[in-house]
């Protein structure tokens, strides 16, 4: 791998340029450095696992992918989270095939070893007769993912046993990441059931756009604006709402609505009466308490990317991580998500309108999926790979406003894009593997 | 297997297959008048689990769809206007309804249909889907026994995981 990097090298650096005005059609497609991200981007930065509260009990496990490695994340008995590779030592045959359950121990259904839910070797059949000693459970465990951190309910890992901790590997973001995930004492509760779906196309379309993109908003969705807007509301609620978006130079960014007084319009037409009301009267309040009106009644965020692959829509309550499965097609894992204070008929209408909206078969998922594909299709070609993308929109010099943390454009600015883009390119070309 | 009169299943069945038939050729306001309007449309989300599992079943649960009329209203207007850009050109499907079984329900006026769908979906570029299930329907019976009413659908999905979601279709 190492000696791949290095006859990459001189191409790696040309693939996003030093300004990130432009992208090569390459990052999109090409299977070498798909190779070289789950090196270096999956199998280094924290990546999002499970909400924790979809494994309350002791041996209640989800299965899921960091990167392409399957892992199982699993509630341990004193409380903790374990997550290990859905692996066996013996001859590599998975652990477990079912999507979620309860477990007390998991056993290999090719030769029958078995393993406790810290992914702990336990029993080797045979062991005693046909073994000349017992094989040793440290070297021959599950393998474990070194670092868990469980951060306002929701359950990250690394595979980088040296990776920061994960509030460090937030930077600047973190004002941001508190601003949409410690907002109340209780924090999101995850609605029992995981959207999962495929698209054909590359992962990075869909982090790149949680992280920066207001701008395809009222093109690619138009149709689903118009559709969700009620009769007698007039046109969708277009210009009228001022956005401005936060980025990292770690590659994280999230957008924010400004315009306050038409949020509560907005929330109404995107989920409803209720959570409007609510929202105003006691979410937005009770969060101000905890971190300040800055960025909880003041300004409010609306969409967000903590790199690489973790998602959320806030106004949308949905979370969601992207898993890819080579350069071509990412999987989607995606949860309704609600305060955890939030009243039953709160709950009812984030439940029933981001399915209708941001699930597999939400209208406006559908609008995504469409033009993701269709840039698959096309980088097939020869000419097409050879191309580059551009990113310039918003590349004038920065205006640095001190009210936000951290630096702040208008979302008529490709930064937090070209910041993506920079570090995924930081992390491929790193002189250490 | 109750005494369905075969008249019954007849009436069922075409009314089924004109369903499909609305559905395939996107007539869908025409489709949206067979729904009874406290219908209720569920496509619950399906997963992988242990065979012997007893985690129960919570009580609040997400699903792909869960709409009412209004909510299928707002679907079908995307596609009528013109900017579903996933549907242009628009997508072919071909909805096939089989094993229709239909069982008396607790209401005088209504019946308990289950059918079995497969429908294959062709976009642009040789790109194709299929998706296979059952459906628990609900009809009302109006007036007499050939004209009915959609009160009720769950649509059982066989895949997990969807293969793909550039979809404007309905099950």
């Amino acid at each position: 791998m190492i000696d791949a990097v290095a006859r990459l090298r001189p191409e790696l650096e040309g693939l996003v340029s030093a300004d990130g005005g432009s992208l090569s059609a390459r990052v999109f497609v090409d299977e070498q450095l798909y190779q070289l991200e789950l090196a270096r981007v999956f199998a280094k930065c924290w990546l999002f696992l499970v909400p924790a509260g979809e494994i309350p009990n002791p041996g209640d496990f989800f299965s899921t992918y960091m990167g392409e490695d399957p892992v199982l994340v699993v509630r341990q008995p004193d409380g903790s989270v374990a997550a290990f590779l859905n692996q066996c030592r013996h001859r590599g045959a998975a652990l477990c095939r079912s999507d979620h359950g309860n477990a007390k121990l998991f056993q290999c259904s090719y030769h029958g070893w078995t393993y406790d839910t810290a992914g702990r070797l336990t029993t080797v059949r045979g062991e005693d007769k046909n073994f000349d000693a017992p094989v040793d459970r440290d070297a021959w465990s599950a393998i474990r993912v070194p670092r868990i951190a469980i951060e306002n309910g929701l359950v990250f890992g690394s595979f980088d046993a040296g990776a920061p901790a994960f509030r460090d590997s937030l930077g600047d973001a973190a004002p941001y990441f508190d601003a949409m995930f410690a907002r109340s004492e209780g924090g999101l509760d995850a609605i029992p059931g995981a959207f999962r779906w495929r698209v054909k196309g590359n992962w990075k379309l869909a982090a790149e756009q949680a992280a920066s993109d207001g701008y395809h908003f009222f093109i690619s969705h138009a149709s689903s604006l118009i559709a969700i807007t009620p009769e007698g509301m007039g046109a969708p609620p277009k210009a009228r709402t001022p956005n401005i978006q936060f980025s990292s130079e770690l590659g994280h960014g999230i957008g924010l609505s400004t315009d306050m007084n038409h949020l509560p319009t907005n929330d109404a037409i995107r989920v409803g009466p209720h959570t409007s009301r609510w929202n105003v009267e006691v979410e937005r309040p009770q969060a101000a308490e905890r971190l300040g009106e800055l960025l909880t009644t003041q300004n409010r965020p609306i969409y967000g990317l903590i790199f690489p692959t973790f998602a959320y829509l806030p106004s949308n309550h949905t979370i969601r991580v992207f898993l890819p499965k080579g350069p071509n097609e990412f999987e989607v894992i995606a949860w309704t998500v609600v305060p955890h204070e939030a009243p039953p008929e709160v709950r009812e209408e984030a439940r029933i309108s981001t399915a209708r909206a941001f699930g597999a078969l939400g209208i406006f998922e559908q609008d995504d999926a469409a033009n993701w594909n269709d840039i698959r299709h096309a980088l097939r070609g020869y000419a097409a790979r050879q191309t580059r993308f551009n990113m310039e929109m918003g590349s004038g010099p920065l205006r640095v406003d001190e009210t936000y943390p951290g630096t702040v454009q208008t979302s008529e600015s490709e930064l937090g894009s070209r910041r993506f883009y920079r570090r995924w390119l930081n992390l491929l070309s790193a002189e250490q593997a | 297997m109750s005494g369905v009169n075969p008249e019954l299943q007849l009436a069922v069945e075409r009314w089924l297959y004109d369903e499909a038939e609305l559905l395939d050729d996107k007539r869908f306001d025409d489709w949206l008048e067979r729904l009874a309007d406290d219908i209720a449309y569920l496509v619950p989300i399906r997963s992988n689990r242990p065979p012997r599992d007893r985690t129960a079943q919570p009580a609040e649960q997400s699903s792909h769809i869960e709409d009412d009329k209004s909510g299928l209203r707002v679907r079908v207007k995307r596609l009528n206007t013109g900017l579903a850009w996933a549907e242009d050109p628009p997508t072919k499907t071909r909805h096939l309804i089989t094993n229709v079984r239909i069982d008396p329900s607790e209401m005088p006026n209504e019946l308990q249909v289950k059918s079995n769908f497969f429908i294959y979906i062709a976009r642009p570029n040789v790109e194709q889907a299929s998706f296979a299930g059952e459906r628990h329907d609900v009809l009302r019976v109006l007036e007499n026994e050939s004209r009915f009413e959609l009160a009720r659908r769950t649509v059982v999905l066989d895949q997990t995981i969807l293969a793909t979601n550039t979809l404007s279709l309905f099950f």
